[in-house]
């Protein structure tokens, strides 16, 4: 019995098997944020009513920024949450900022009817702040803390649950150790 | 009431398969030969039922059947008949019946050829042919079922993937899985033999046989994908190394290398061990390709909608890996030669280094589709592995491989003399460098397509010379006229002249995709109405958008004036077609093809707000056309190489 | 002298060509984009992808590279957002470095080892092998090669004397060979006397060994000859035949596929491979008229007939020529509708629709659905008021006219499936009436107003806002509204909607739009609270 033969064949059939297995846990849709833990690219955004908001302005306060797009149907279905977080939040030192993408002003302002929404929204149209911040699935949602560093992601819609917890993390600077996922649309 | 039919003949064959894994033990140890008989008739029962299977199944789809759940999401009303038949592969379920499908016909075809034949070896191959078979039937009838019934009955059904409504469906899928599956059957006579204990060389002739068709199919199969997805998908390309393709295309590298090692064994007692591997790697990647396919492990646009079916597949795959190369490791000392070469400058030499160009090919297009895996896997990375890469370092082995095409033929078998071998040589090389040096002079000026059409024109000159050598050679000892004389070298030499022929064809590939891959040209630019582009020397007049309803989708077309160099050549339609239940328009690119070039539009968008604003893109790609007709070659070189000419020598002589 | 001009012309060709070009800037985008893997389309590079991510990726590409960026920079911002995975081939450092030497090193480890080998297999051939044969046998391995070319054996053949035909088989075809070489001028003559000769040998000894074990098998070798190449002659006709019948069809099938497929283009807005192969077809389809018309009359008879079983065959036989006829879709949609499938039917009347958005029938059928049986009665009033745009006056007109005044004075009923009932809210659209709708310039300033319905004049008890409404538009009102805090919003109200047009609720100025709840006092909590702004402030 050739032993040793067989047992290095063994090893090595059973090492390729377990890494196309490790491959069932993970989905390889998902792209990594390396921005977790990084200060949050700056920009500035015109809202729906005229004004501008610039990033830096916001140091001191929690951001709770918004990727959403009004085709989006897991946008659709947190907006209402959002809103009713962002009526309890917003006298905490707590800025909600939305950033509509890939859309038409007329969609984007009817979905901010549809739903009542009251925090500050506004438009990239170039898509730059988007790709600023990787953003390759709505909604996403990212949690910036008083330093302005990002202490959050999550892809997908957020439930009132989560954005509590990760409004207070932020507020006290807690580096999330991974992101979170939810049920997402891929961007166009 | 077709889909009771379609489970009970599923099941039956399951039971079947069963018998079939059982029979040849039970054979072995009895020698009864009603045992014997009973293991064919298993073979030609699960070829009944499965067929019968398959057959209803194409029945409720094409009488929309929409109480089976697989007809109603992949058949609507108003789908042709064509598509509703290839219903059937169009989704999960479905392929893997199609798989099945395949895999008892080839079954059964090995049966009945040889019935009266290899009666050692054969319950061996039908077992393995059995436990192939139970394992696909096993997930078709217990896990993804494609009879499952949906109520209540919709009215309509969901319809073909919108971008599987073309011709290509009714040929890529089948001469694809064809290929794969023609894989099983040296596969089966392989591990028949080692099972059996018996390795002397005599059944790898017929494995060779079988080889050789697999092959066939799996290059037309690749061949025809990569023309869907140039002439349908509207990006300009035809491979674009998604892990699919890769998976695809693997199994084609070992195939080759068989084909040429076994020439190696058949003159000596060599190799055996390195040939059985290759069979075995040959068939395991085609289990890992319908693996990665089905279970979503990998991103691919091909992959279709993973379910329980991937942890399944990997466990096959881990038992196939396991099983044949423990086996072999087995019984590897009673394969041992005592290989002998007379001379490093051989033919043998030149195949040895072919199949270490191939399996390198091999290695390096294998690391590169799992490589995501493995850097996350190890590192937590996520890195991505793409076509920037994959022509990179794939371009230098394939180069390689051309330049074997052109040495290898020309060495003598056993030993070859130096002297010879240089003279052979010269002229080639100095026709190919004057080639080299005209194409340089009038345009190519980079060097890896000047090299890559340096030694395509080495390959194609010796052959030329080495037919014209063996012509004249031949009219001279036997007085025939030159055609006579090439047509009986032809017919005396099949497999040799076949093999160069498929040579020819491969080179012309190559330089089809070395070319159109380094200089194509493309713009893009938005156009008004009456606004022209011009690239080269076309120039591309917009002439106006034009909406339709179609029955399936809203079709956007504009109407593109094509002139070259002030000829006009008449108007090209891309379009875009939007689909109810899809986000994204789906784009319908219009390509006008020559033997020097091809004019490609692709309409990538329009302007909502104004009226008649398109942007267009334009791809002019040289020599693509040269890739199909390459595959035209190659398929022509496999009819030369196999069809049985030499019934008729015999008559003669 | 031509192996002066191989080297001179290789050494001046290769440097030659590996020099760079410049290039432009839309060529340099497409070059960095080439590299980028788009998000969205995960297969595609940023380059090739059609999807609006990548076009955005492309314009700050573009625009980095006017500041003066360097193509590096460019990719180092991009992995800095989307880490490592937007780089289609993975940067040489760190772990990745593996993939990039990896191949290389098989291939070069692969050379050198066949190098290896075959110089030890080439060194452990034994010297000296016994060149003695029994010349007659020599002399008979030339007879036979000069008799017969084929000496193939066939693979399953058993036997004690299998193993030494195979080999003779071999060694006859590698004598053959030989000679082939010799021909093609691969061998130097020494090489291949000697290379024949020992092959020579080996064959005579392998005929000594055959004959010593059953002389009876060699002393007809032609017949033995010929009986083993009748079986595979034969089978090998069949497998002739096969490839024959196989191509005959292959060529039939592709040749109905291209003429059916490719036909002369008759209009310039034409195509030439029209339906066949696409699946889509031109708009009018030439059917047998005279069949279609004899099915479709046979639907309508049996269907006047109530029928119902012969209407629907005759029908789905209409479909199955012509998939997307109005009429046969309008008819099944009305049995369907009348056998209680609302849902089948509604499905059906769409089909038609698509088809011919104007096909009254359908309409017509389609509001009753929505009416009757799905209670949807503002779905139901947009097909009845499109076909009463349609209908010349008429007794079909008048009925219809009836059944929406029926509709128009119904109570709601909550059938339409709704989101949770919240009862302290009022919910509802808002349309315009689209007469109206041509005349209003965009924008205005839209006002919800709800006055308690007990008590006349004072302030109203709810007022929303809503500034440039896109309409249809959905509403809801709530106590966050209330004019005056602290009241309760509940009880029934009377709902009001105006359009302004300079914002201000208390002036009403001509052009603006006023539109009255046509069912009020509403409870609050109701639902399906909808309004169409109808009258116009002169």
């Amino acid at each position: 019995m050739p032993w040793r033969r067989l047992t290095v064949t063994v090893l090595a059939i059973m090492l390729l098997i377990g890494l196309l297995a490790y491959g069932f846990t993970r989905d390889p849709r998902y792209i990594d944020s390396p921005l977790i833990g990084r200060p949050a690219p700056l920009f500035t955004l015109t809202l729906f009513d005229g004004k501008n908001v610039r990033l830096q302005d916001l140091r001191g306060k929690v951001v709770f920024l918004n990727f959403w797009a009004s085709w989006c149907p897991p946008c659709r279905a947190e907006a209402k949450d959002l809103e009713a977080n962002w009526q309890s939040f917003k006298d905490q030192d707590i800025v909600f900022l939305g950033i509509n993408i890939q859309d038409k002003e007329p969609n984007a302002i009817e979905y901010i009817n549809e739903f009542g929404i009251t925090f500050p929204n506004g438009r990239d149209a170039t898509g730059r702040i988007a790709v600023d911040y990787g953003v390759w699935g709505i909604p996403e949602t990212f949690f910036i803390d008083t330093e302005g560093r990002i202490t959050y992601k999550h892809v997908g819609s957020l439930g009132w649950p989560t954005i509590t917890a990760k409004l207070h993390e932020a507020q006290r600077s807690l580096v999330s150790a991974s992101e979170g996922r939810g049920s997402y649309q891929p961007i166009r | 009431m077709t889909a009771i039919i379609g489970q009970a003949s599923l099941l039956l064959a399951f039971t079947l398969a069963l018998w079939g894994i059982i029979a040849p033990f039970l054979y072995s140890r009895t020698r009864n030969q009603l045992l014997f008989t009973s293991i064919r008739i298993g073979i030609l029962g699960q070829f009944i039922f499965v067929t019968l299977a398959a057959a209803s199944l194409i029945y409720a789809l094409v009488t929309t059947d929409f109480s089976i759940k697989y007809v109603a999401l992949n058949t609507t009303r108003g789908t042709p008949i064509y598509y509703r038949v290839t219903g059937l592969w169009g989704a999960l379920e479905g392929s893997l019946l199609l798989w099945e499908w395949i895999l008892i016909i080839f079954s059964a075809l090995v049966a009945w050829i040889y019935k009266d034949r290899h009666r050692e070896l054969m319950p061996w191959v039908l077992m393995i042919f059995s436990i192939v078979s139970a394992f696909f039937l096993a997930v078709i009838a217990f896990a993804s079922n494609p009879f499952e019934s949906v109520f209540p009955i919709p009215a309509d059904g969901g319809g073909l993937n919108p971008l599987l409504e073309d011709a290509n469906m009714l040929t890529h899928p089948p001469l694809l899985y064809t290929g794969f599956v023609g894989l099983t059957v040296p596969y089966a006579f392989a591990m028949a033999a080692l099972i059996h204990g018996k390795l002397d060389a005599a059944w790898i002739i017929t494995i060779r046989r079988w080889t050789i068709i697999a092959w066939f199919f799996l290059s037309m199969g690749n061949l025809v994908g990569a023309w869907w997805s140039y002439h349908v998908l509207g990006w300009g390309g035809y491979w674009a190394w998604d892990p699919v393709e890769n998976a695809a295309f693997m199994p084609w590298l070992p195939a080759t290398a068989f084909l040429h090692s076994i020439q190696v064994q058949e003159r000596r007692p060599m190799l055996k061990v390195w040939n059985l591997s290759l069979i075995i790697i040959a068939f395991s990647l085609t289990i890992f390709g319908t693996f990665l396919t089905r279970s979503g492990i990998l991103s691919s646009i091909h992959a279709f909608s993973s379910g329980p079916v991937g942890s399944l597949f990997l466990a096959f795959l881990a038992f196939i890996l396991l099983g044949s190369f423990g086996l072999l490791a087995y019984r590897a000392d009673q394969l041992k030669g005592q290989p002998v070469l007379d001379s490093p400058v051989s033919r043998e030499s030149a195949f040895l280094l072919n199949n270490v160009v191939l399996m390198s090919a091999l290695f390096t297009i294998f690391l590169g589709t799992i490589f995501p895996l493995l850097s996350e896997a190890v590192v937590g990375v996520q890195v991505s592995v793409g076509a920037p890469y994959f022509n990179s370092v794939t371009v230098p082995l394939f180069l390689l491989l051309v330049f074997l095409m052109g040495v290898g033929p020309m060495i003598a078998w056993r030993k070859a003399s130096w002297d010879n071998l240089r003279r052979n040589f010269l002229w080639p090389c100095v026709a190919s460098l004057m080639v080299a040096l005209v194409l340089f002079i009038w345009r190519v000026q980079s060097f890896l397509p000047l090299l890559g059409f340096t030694l395509s024109a080495f390959v194609a000159f010796t052959i030329l010379f080495d037919t014209t050598i063996l012509v004249r050679a031949r009219r001279r000892i036997a007085g025939e006229g030159y055609l006579r004389a090439l047509l009986t070298l032809v017919r005396k030499n099949q497999r040799r002249y076949g093999g160069l022929v498929v040579h020819l064809g491969v080179v012309l590939i190559i330089m089809g995709i070395g070319t159109s891959m380094s200089y194509s040209v493309e713009r893009e630019a938005t156009l008004q109405r009456g606004q022209d582009l011009s690239v080269g020397r076309y120039r591309v007049r917009f002439d106006g958008l034009k909406g339709s309803q179609q029955p399936t989708h809203f079709r956007v077309e504009g109407a593109f004036r094509v002139f070259n160099n002030g000829h006009d050549l008449g108007t090209l339609t891309p379009a875009l077609k939007f689909f109810p239940n899809q986000k994204s328009p789906i784009g319908r690119a219009v390509h006008r093809s020559t033997f020097s070039e091809d004019l490609y539009l692709i309409l990538s968008g329009f302007s909502e707000i104004e009226q008649n604003q398109v942007t267009l893109k334009i791809l002019v790609r040289p020599l693509v056309s040269w890739i199909w007709v390459g595959g035209f070659v190659m398929a022509l070189g496999t009819l030369v190489a196999i069809l049985p000419f030499r019934r008729f020598s015999s008559h003669e002589s | 002298m031509t192996r002066w001009f191989i080297l001179l012309i290789s050494f001046w060709l290769i440097p030659a060509s590996l020099h760079a070009e410049s290039v432009d800037l839309q060529e340099q985008v497409r070059r960095i984009a080439a590299e980028l893997r788009c998000p969205v389309c995960q297969a595609l590079s940023v380059a090739d992808s059609p999807s609006e991510m990548a076009q955005q990726m492309r314009a700050i590409i573009q625009q980095q590279l006017k500041e003066g960026k360097s193509p590096d920079e460019v990719k180092t911002y991009f992995i800095s957002k989307y880490g490592e995975w937007v780089m289609l081939a993975p940067t040489a450092k760190g772990f990745s470095l593996l993939i990039w030497i990896l191949p290389f090193v098989a291939l070069g480890g692969g050379i050198l080892f066949v190098v290896f080998t075959v110089r030890r297999w080439v060194k452990s051939k034994p010297e000296g092998r016994s060149m003695e044969a029994d010349p007659a046998l020599v002399q008979r391995v030339k007879q036979d090669l000069a008799r017969r070319e084929d000496w193939e054996v066939a693979p399953d053949l058993e036997g004690p004397q299998a193993s030494l035909l195979r080999e003779r088989a071999r060694l006859y075809r590698e004598l053959q060979e030989l000679e082939l070489d010799l021909q093609a001028g691969k061998l130097s003559e020494a090489d291949y006397h000697e290379s024949r000769q020992r092959s020579e040998v080996q064959a005579a000894n392998v005929l000594k060994e055959l004959g010593s074990m059953v002389p009876a098998a060699i002393i007809n070798p032609v017949k033995e000859g010929t009986a083993k190449s009748s079986q595979p002659g034969s089978r090998r006709s069949w497998v002739f035949a096969a490839t024959a019948a196989f191509l005959l069809l292959f060529g039939v099938t592709l040749g109905i596929l291209l003429s059916n497929s490719l036909r002369p283009r008759t209009s310039p807005e034409d195509s030439i491979t029209g339906d066949f192969l696409t699946g889509t077809s031109p708009e009018v389809t030439v059917t047998q008229g005279g069949d279609l018309e004899s099915l479709i009359s046979q639907g309508r008879d049996a269907y006047a007939r109530q029928d119902w079983a012969q209407a629907i065959a005759a029908f789905k036989k209409v479909l199955s020529i012509n998939s997307s006829h109005p009429e046969a879709h309008a008819y099944m949609g009305l049995i369907l509708a009348g056998a209680g499938h609302s849902d089948a039917a509604l499905m059906a009347f769409d089909r038609a629709l698509s088809t011919d958005p104007n096909y009254a029938m359908a309409l017509w059928g389609n509001g009753m659905v929505l009416y009757r049986q799905k209670g949807d009665l503002s779905g139901a009033r947009q097909k009845l008021q499109k076909l009463l745009t349609l209908l010349p006056p008429g007794p079909e007109r008048e009925s219809v006219q009836k059944t929406f005044v029926e509709m128009s004075n119904q109570k709601e009923t909550q059938l339409a499936g709704q989101a949770t009932v919240m009862s302290d809210r009022i919910h509802g659209t808002i349309s315009i009436e689209p007469i109206l709708k041509t005349k209003r310039q965009g924008g205005g300033i839209l006002f919800i107003i709800a006055r308690r319905a007990t008590t006349q004049g004072g302030p109203p008890l709810a007022v929303k806002r809503i500034a440039s409404p896109v309409f249809p538009l959905s509403y809801s009102l709530g106590k966050e509204n209330m004019m005056i805090p602290g009241s309760r919003f509940e009880g029934k109200v009377n709902i009001i909607v105006r359009l302004d047009k300079d914002g201000d609720p208390l002036t009403r100025e001509p052009g603006s739009l006023i539109g009255n709840y046509h069912n009020n006092p509403v409870e609050i909590g109701s639902q399906n609270v909808n309004i169409i702004l109808n009258e116009e402030i002169k």
